[in-house]
């Protein structure tokens, strides 16, 4: 027993789940010491709560689908059309503008997903085709301007909201994705579709729900701008799928997805990309050189966590 | 015969792979233009011990030397430059590139010309090839792609054929190959042996190696337990050395009981769909069916068709409440379980733990108000593993890191542990060791006994006749023959109707 126990722990501690906790320590140090210690400060901790909601919420729901080794690029263009629409509904029912924006998603999200496993192309295609389709519609209502909606919307903006919705998509995100069917066949799909099909895992239904379940922490998303901005603008959501892709692979998810699929990687990675934009933003480094450091981070945590052993076995 | 030169001397090799052992210190030798058979159960080292030879991966310890030199071959390449090459037990042939292009795959340079490839002469010369081992039927121009895993297997001997070796090593070929391919492939052995060229075949196949080998090594768990001359050949001294235990003189079933009851579990009626016309089969509970036939008869998709993974075009699967087989979801609920003939692939998650593979098919019944409890999954896997023996390190261990027969233990337990009534197992002992095997067939009467319901898809008549109640042999989509459980039908009684 002992000796299990010994083995089991000796990997556990292997490197690829060492690594993403000491970049995440990392990270901090850095931005903490170049930030002449404001990140890590009491008046940061609203402004941290702005950057860390819009990852870790879409991350909660994003490991779903990217566990099953499916993507979705069109969060940023489902947000703009949601926040477009929930800001010009508000200025007559703020209820009223919640709900719509969170049918909306979630009617994106089973787009995505009919494109998806309907017509079966393959999600990173199906998905980049759909963004173009959403920011289209986007700019259609927005007409080239911004729509200002109701300010009473802001009222809401209390910090201890939004660090309470990120505790919340949390721990449902957890419960759900460790302990329930749904979440774990999510990772069979992953590890082998054929196989967790031939073994009774309904394989079309995982994936539309995967979609849906994205989908619905957009909405939440969509809704935390509005309460922040009060305004729909084709700004909105911007990049929002590579922040949260970024954050799941550097917190460990191989973009093949699988069992080496962990739920702490939203937490770490959520944690790791919260850190970062904040802290370039602390350091006033401008939009564009941050796009660049981006982009670069991202080939690099996609070269680094992509999982070679599960790709290596013949498909 | 001891006069003849040794080609390869294998000293106190030992290879570890984390805790597992799989080779400790094995030394032998092998003399030139012999056919020399190495023999062992799943997880004995032999293919360890020929892809270290081949090239593919090093010793952790211990020598090897090739015609008394040291031989360090730094990778497959290098190991050919020295007259060394495999037939490896995997698919081996690179997809999307033609047959030529497979056969001469590393050696393209002796086609090129001007930095261009004259494809012409390569298919001229992969034709001429072919045709040398007598290997019909496979244009050299055409895309590896659609060709089934026998004609691949073929163009794996084509191209270990042309690099012309001194050392030539099978490792489990023949699971894969028809009867043509097996004569190809033995055709190509008796050549090398008469050039005085040396061949070391890895199979676990015994009545096969006593066939065409002049000698026999044996290995079990990772050691050398002995070599067999020609003369000493013996199945049940064989099979001592390999399990290291007495096994029963049969592998198979000994009673001539049929099947326990006329009650029907599962019935298909017209189907049709591809190959298939119009197959109708009646599955009793307390019964094993036995299904024969080619590989490509149709019977494997007959497999998936029952068990709802394909939609047949015509006609429809019941069950005996006469509900209608829809989807494997469906049929999971229904009780039902399928193992596929493709272990690796269709089966079972390779980069994933054997208690994550086990629990597959169980989640619902796991789950408890919508939550799966890890101490239910644990103790499910743990009796499994226990009453199948199935050998780990423990439950989180990837089952891509267990032999295969350990694996397809895995694949039947999700199965056993889901508690199914009706068990359809296409190919369930294919590239396993007797040792194995022998509890797999144990199981199958055991779950007979229990009154369930099993269809055995195989390709091996021995297997077919040794286990089933009842054969049903299919040829061309079609079911030729039906035969009960009797003495009087022989290999030969079936394979009439199979080809």
């Amino acid at each position: 027993m002992s000796e299990e126990k010994k083995n089991s722990l000796l990997s556990r501690f292997n490197m690829n789940e060492v690594i993403p906790f000491l970049g995440l320590v990392l990270v901090i140090v850095v931005f903490q010491i170049a930030t002449h210690g404001k990140l890590l400060s009491a008046s940061n901790l609203r402004s941290f709560s702005n950057y860390l909601f819009q990852i870790i919420v879409p991350a909660c729901g994003y490991i779903f689908l990217m566990s099953q080794g499916n993507m979705d690029f069109s969060l940023a263009g489902m947000v703009c059309v949601a926040t477009a629409v929930g800001a010009y509904l508000s200025q007559t029912s703020i209820p009223l503008a919640i709900a719509a924006v969170i049918l909306l998603c979630l009617l994106m999200g089973l787009i995505n997903a009919a494109a998806c496993v309907g017509l079966k192309v393959n999600s990173f295609v199906a998905t980049i085709a759909t963004s173009f389709v959403y920011s289209g519609i986007a700019s259609v209502i927005l007409g080239g301007g911004a729509i200002t909606g109701s300010y009473d919307l802001k009222l809401a903006d209390q910090v201890w909201v939004k660090y309470g919705i990120i505790i919340l998509c949390l721990l449902v995100g957890y419960i759900c994705f460790d302990y329930t069917p749904f979440g774990k066949n999510c990772r069979s799909i992953g590890a082998n579709e054929t196989a967790a099909g031939q073994s009774g895992v309904r394989t079309d239904l995982i994936k539309v729900m995967g979609f849906l379940v994205l989908a619905f922490t957009c909405s939440l998303v969509s809704i935390f701008l509005l309460i922040r901005t009060c305004t729909g603008s084709i700004n909105s959501g911007l990049n929002l799928q590579v922040n949260t892709m970024l954050a799941l692979l550097l917190g460990g998810v191989p973009f093949s997805g699988g069992w080496s699929s962990k739920f702490k990687a939203v937490i770490i990675g959520g944690l790791m990309m919260a850190v970062v934009n904040n802290g370039l933003t602390l350091v006033n480094m401008g939009a564009e050189l941050q796009q660049i450091f981006k982009g670069v981070l991202f080939i690099a945590a996609v070269a680094l966590s992509f999982d070679r052993k599960n790709t290596a076995v013949i498909k | 015969m001891n006069d003849k030169k040794t080609i390869l001397k294998a000293e106190n090799i030992s290879k570890s792979f984390g805790p597992t052992k799989a080779l400790q210190s094995v030394s032998f030798e092998i003399r030139q233009g012999e056919v020399v058979g190495l023999i062992g159960e799943n997880g004995s080292g032999k293919s360890t011990f020929s892809t270290i030879v081949a090239g593919i991966q090093k010793q952790d310890s211990g020598n090897l030397y090739l015609n008394g030199e040291l031989y360090q071959p730094k990778d497959i390449n290098d190991a050919i430059s020295h007259g060394v090459s495999m037939v490896v037990q995997e698919q081996g042939t690179l997809d999307n590139i033609s047959v030529a292009a497979n056969i001469f795959a590393g050696k393209e340079d002796e086609f090129s010309r001007f930095g261009f490839m004259d494809i012409r002469k390569m298919n001229e010369k992969a034709a001429a090839q072919l045709e040398e081992l007598g290997i019909t039927g496979i244009n050299p121009a055409q895309l590896v792609n659609g060709m089934s895993f026998e004609e691949r297997k073929l163009l794996e001997i084509a191209r270990a054929a042309y690099t012309d070796p001194q050392l030539l090593l099978i490792d489990e070929t023949t699971t894969a190959l028809g009867k043509d391919g097996r004569d190809i492939l033995y055709g190509l052995i008796n050549k090398l042996r008469d050039n005085n060229k040396t061949v070391l075949f890895i199979s676990h196949d015994i009545e096969e190696l006593m066939n065409i080998c002049d000698s026999i090594i044996v290995l079990r768990d990772g050691k050398y337990i002995g070599a067999l001359s020609k003369e000493e050949m013996d199945i049940s001294a064989l099979r001592r050395m390999m399990v290291g235990r007495e096994i029963a003189e049969s592998l198979y079933r000994t009673d001539d009981e049929g099947r326990k009851s006329d009650e029907v579990a599962l019935s298909a009626e017209h189907i049709r769909y591809g190959l298939l016309k119009d197959v109708s089969l009646q599955l009793h509970r307390g019964e094993i069916l036995g299904i024969g036939g080619l590989t490509d008869c149709g019977m494997h998709e007959l497999g998936k068709i029952l068990f709802g993974i394909i939609t047949p075009d015509y006609g429809k699967v019941t069950l005996a409440d006469g509900s209608q087989i829809k989807d494997p979801y469906h049929s999971v609920k229904k009780k039902l379980g399928y193992v596929s003939k493709n272990r690796d692939t269709e089966a079972l998650m390779s980069a994933s733990s054997v208690r994550d593979n086990i629990c597959m098919p169980n989640l619902y019944r796991l789950a408890d108000h919508g939550l799966v409890s890890p101490k239910k999954e644990r103790e499910l896997v743990a009796k499994w593993q226990e009453s199948l023996e199935i050998k780990m390190r423990d439950q989180s261990q990837f089952v891509m890191y267990l032999s295969g027969g350990n694996k397809q233990k895995v694949s039947m337990a999700k199965w056993l542990a889901s508690d199914a009534d009706i068990y359809i197992f296409d190919c369930p002992t294919r590239g396993i060791d007797i040792g194995v095997k022998s509890d797999i067939y144990k199981l199958m009467i055991d779950l007979k006994e229990k009154n369930k319901a099993i269809l055995m898809i195989s390709e091996e008549l021995p297997e077919l006749i040794g286990m089933s109640d009842r054969v049903l042999v299919m040829k061309d989509g079609e079911i030729k023959g039906e035969f009960l459980r009797s003495k009087d039908v022989t290999e030969h009684t079936l394979i009439d109707y199979m080809i």
